[in-house]
């Protein structure tokens, strides 16, 4: 068993050990004629308290606290925990009232969109190392824009080397589409071969148009296309993780604000 | 890859702005968004002073100094139109948590109003909605009239906050049981110590669970946080009746249903009699609806009215036992009473004289006489009763012709026959003032048990007159063969009961009182006839023992309750468990007992606001 492996199977046992242990108290507590939920509900506080603390430890990088994959590991661990501590906590899926539903909702949520987003990070950082190409999502922006100036500057050559304007009109009039910004968005994200395609077809087309002079001039502008194609890929799969960011973050601030007001609520009113 | 990614350029992560060229997939500016937002790429540089002129500072990345070079006011040459900073995915990212978070806070200030004009079910207070059975309570004061911290200030539910609510005594505010209300079962227990001496009404019970939620459903689970033997199911957990289940201890009335059913309804010896109902005896031999009333049965079946069935046959064995009160030339237990004499004075001459003074005070004014004698047993009170129907003349012609040594002959011109009162001779060829009783529950000689089982009326009695006295009055009232109106052939387990209890009224006398309370346990005798059907009767769990003595625990002069036996068969838990069972009928622990011990509702229920 690798390092990984390990810290892997330390934290899932002894999550799942604290939520034994925490099953097997509210029971004592129950078989005591106490409040179980209170045994559960405070449990469950701390756990969301230590989900929250991922989010502090990324802030605090500098701090050296473990390695970030740890942290999401715990993360992982602790919501699925959580989850479980919450079923234990109501005693049903869907609680009665109008604020615990809205809370119950919000958890909900929280944990989807958390279960989509470990899908998410198990899926699209092993199919971009794939790539075996890295860029920073801020500056695909940048990188495309340089193709495009090569490209431009590439056809220029063409028709002042070749005096034929057949590779400068089909850039004009087709090829310059895919280049101008991202394209097949969603299709890079099912993993489909649209862009593939779409050059395949483009650069095939216009081959049989063209002098021997030209072809050289259209397999470097066609090199350009599959990295163009490569970076759509890089900009889906980063828009996606972090764009479901927009979901958990907000959505878990707002469970956070219902869970203190529970446990006001509750404290005031009941315990 | 080959693409250029401009390592050179430094990436500024935590700046909250892009280059607004980006939006449209242009290269941005090397410059980048200033710090407050603004474009920093309108110039290439800022240039500065050096020596008399200006220099170019632009970037190498950015391709060094441009050729033009500042202008002469200092100002770059190379201006081109500003962008408009886009946010970065972080940015809005904390912008779009911030709204969430302000969105939370909002839905939780707008409906977390505790006026009672507000509908309890769109506020940020519901835990859920209350039970139906609640719901009509809690309309007047709302969330208040459970919870006393509702209508607080922000300042109070802080601090109670910090403090422990007690729900229970809000429970109890409406809801009332058995002291100590708290304590397990709200019993307390004698036999042994409970593992705790004070429960929480929430520790079985929970509210806001929704309209239909049933707050009575208590899990076996539940049961066994205190009773630690495991129960899981009914067949082999439960532990088997006690024996002589359930008719372990007699009852007030004394029957014999063995002699009944066996001997008295069937043998000829009896069904020849005069007095014999025959028809009932025959079908109360194959019966017990003959006597029971099945209709209505609950826990208990109770038996029908005496004139229903007792009446049937023995309505004569009652009005022919006579009340001899005066005697011509003897004593009789009441006479005794009246002059104070006691048993071994009744051969004494003194007492054979005060016996015929006794008659010349009766001969000369009775009425007189009765009350100077009641005033001296201090019973003026009930005397009334105890001579209800008796005509003074009565007395008085009996007593003269005692007086004279005649017989007293009642005839019709005489016209002083009264109610049961009886005077001349009577079956013994004795010449004796007497009462008859006229009908069951006879209220003179009902009167006089009464009397003679009142202890602060006896003791009373017992400053003038000797206890030996009064003792045999009583044992003559309630003797089984010879007492007046053979009230304690039946009645005497309950008469007797009454003489030792010290409890006094409190135990049933007259009437059945039915098996011994169960505070803990329930039964319907309705449900199971119901469900039973036709085909099995009475004689399915309650089966005749006829090797039972009952009459055995009646016959000791000292009775103790542990040696009665009753007609029946002890019932097995077999008998109950053979419906009792996981996928036939319930076998949880509260459809046969009881938590809670006297349940009921305090006066705030009770009684309706002005």
């Amino acid at each position: 068993m690798n390092r990984d492996n390990f810290i892997i199977f330390f934290i899932s046992s002894l999550l799942l050990f604290c939520y034994l242990a925490i099953w097997f108290y509210a029971d004592y507590v129950k078989s005591n004629l106490g409040d179980p939920s209170v045994v559960t509900g405070y449990s469950l506080f701390v756990v969301i308290l230590l989900l929250f603390a991922f989010n502090l430890r990324k802030r605090l990088s500098f701090v050296p606290l473990l390695a970030a994959k740890y942290w999401t590991i715990f993360h992982i661990a602790a919501g699925t925990t959580g989850l479980l501590i919450y079923w234990l906590h109501t005693g049903s899926i869907w609680p009665q009232g109008l604020y615990e539903q809205i809370l119950g909702l919000l958890f909900y949520m929280v944990s989807f969109s958390g279960i989509v987003g470990v899908l998410f990070q198990r899926l699209y950082p092993k199919r971009l190392n794939e790539t075996g190409s890295e860029i920073i999502y801020e500056r695909i922006p940048d990188v495309i824009a340089e193709i495009r100036e090569k490209n431009e500057a590439l056809i220029l050559l063409c028709t002042s080397e070749t005096e034929k304007n057949t590779l400068a009109r089909h850039y004009i009039e087709t090829l310059d589409w895919f280049f101008l910004q991202p394209r097949y968005f969603f299709n890079h994200l099912w993993g489909g071969r649209k862009g593939t395609s779409w050059i395949e077809h483009h650069f095939t087309l216009v081959r049989r148009y063209l002098s021997q002079s030209e072809t050289d001039y259209l397999d470097e502008l066609k090199s350009y296309a599959v990295k163009k194609n490569q970076i759509d890929f890089h900009y889906a799969a980063q828009s996606i993780l972090k764009y479901w960011l927009f979901v958990h973050i907000p959505l878990s601030l707002s469970m956070f604000t219902f869970v203190l007001w529970h446990l006001l609520i509750v404290n005031i009113y009941a315990i | 890859m080959s693409v250029d990614q401009r390592p050179d350029r430094y990436e500024r992560p935590l700046s909250r702005h892009l280059c607004g060229r980006n939006i449209f997939w242009q290269k941005s500016c090397p410059q980048g968004p200033k710090a407050d937002g603004t474009c920093g790429g309108a110039v290439s540089c800022s240039p500065v002073k050096q020596g008399g002129g200006y220099k170019c500072t632009r970037s190498k990345s950015a391709g060094g100094p441009c050729s033009q070079g500042p202008l002469q006011d200092g100002g770059c040459a190379k201006n081109r139109p500003p962008c408009v900073p886009k946010l970065r995915i972080r940015s809005h990212r904390k912008r779009l948590s911030l709204l969430a978070l302000i969105v939370a806070l909002g839905m939780i200030g707008a409906f977390s109003n505790t006026s009672e004009h507000i509908n309890p079910s769109i506020s940020m207070l519901d835990a859920g909605h209350l039970s139906d059975i609640h719901t009509g309570f809690t309309q007047d004061e709302g969330c208040a009239s459970c919870h006393t911290n509702h209508n607080d200030s922000p300042f109070d539910w802080v601090k109670a906050a910090f403090s422990k609510n007690d729900m229970s005594s809000e429970c109890l505010d409406c809801h009332s049981f058995n002291e100590p209300e708290l304590a397990p079962h709200n019993f307390s227990f004698t036999s042994f110590t409970p593992e705790t001496d004070k429960t929480q009404c929430v520790s079985c019970h929970s509210e806001h669970k929704g309209k239909k939620a049933n707050l009575n459903v208590v899990t076996q689970s539940t049961c066994s946080n205190c009773h630690k033997v495991k129960f899981d199911n009914f067949v082999d957990d439960h532990p088997e009746f006690p024996p002589k289940y359930p008719s372990g201890t007699p009852d007030s009335i004394k029957f014999n249903h063995n002699q009944h059913i066996n001997d008295y309804f069937v043998e000829a010896k009896w069904q020849g009699k005069k007095s014999v109902d025959k028809e009932f005896s025959l079908f109360a031999s194959k019966n017990c609806t003959a006597c029971h009333e099945v209709e209505t049965a609950a826990r208990k079946v109770k038996a029908k009215p005496y004139a229903q069935i007792c009446g049937n046959c023995h309505q004569s064995q009652i009005t022919s036992r006579e009340f001899k009160i005066i005697a011509a030339e003897s004593f009789t237990p009441v006479s005794a009473l009246l002059l104070g004499i006691s048993e071994d004075d009744e051969d004494d001459e003194d007492a054979l004289d005060e016996h015929l003074e006794f008659l010349q005070i009766l001969a000369e004014n009775p009425d007189e006489a009765m009350l100077d004698f009641a005033d001296e047993l201090t019973i003026a009170e009930e005397l009334p009763m105890l001579v209800k129907g008796l005509n003074s003349i009565l007395v008085k012609k009996a007593a003269e012709n005692w007086l004279n040594e005649d017989e007293f002959i009642e005839n019709d011109d005489m016209n002083i026959k009264q109610y049961g009162w009886v005077a001349g001779g009577d079956d013994d060829g004795e010449q004796t003032l007497r009462y008859r009783a006229v009908e069951h529950a006879d209220p003179v000689i009902l009167s006089w048990i009464e009397l003679f089982l009142n202890e602060t009326k006896l003791t009373q009695m017992k400053e003038n007159i000797e206890p030996e006295i009064i003792e045999r009055v009583r044992d003559y009232l309630l003797d089984p063969q010879e007492g007046p109106g053979a009230c304690a052939k039946c009645h005497q387990p309950g008469l007797v009961d009454r003489i030792k209890s010290t409890e006094g009224i409190s135990q049933a006398t007259w009437n059945y009182r039915g098996q011994v309370e169960r505070h803990f346990s329930k039964y319907s005798h309705g449900i199971h006839i119901k469900f039973l059907g036709p085909k099995k009767n009475c004689q399915f769990c309650h089966q005749l023992d006829s090797d039972s003595d009952y009459e055995a625990y009646f016959d000791q002069e000292t009775r103790d309750a542990d040696d009665f036996l009753s007609n029946f068969r002890s019932i097995s838990k077999v008998k109950c468990a053979e419906c009792h069972q996981p996928e036939k009928a319930r076998d949880d622990c509260v459809i046969c007992h009881n938590y809670h011990l006297n349940p009921g509702y305090k006066e705030k229920v009770m009684v309706k606001k002005e």
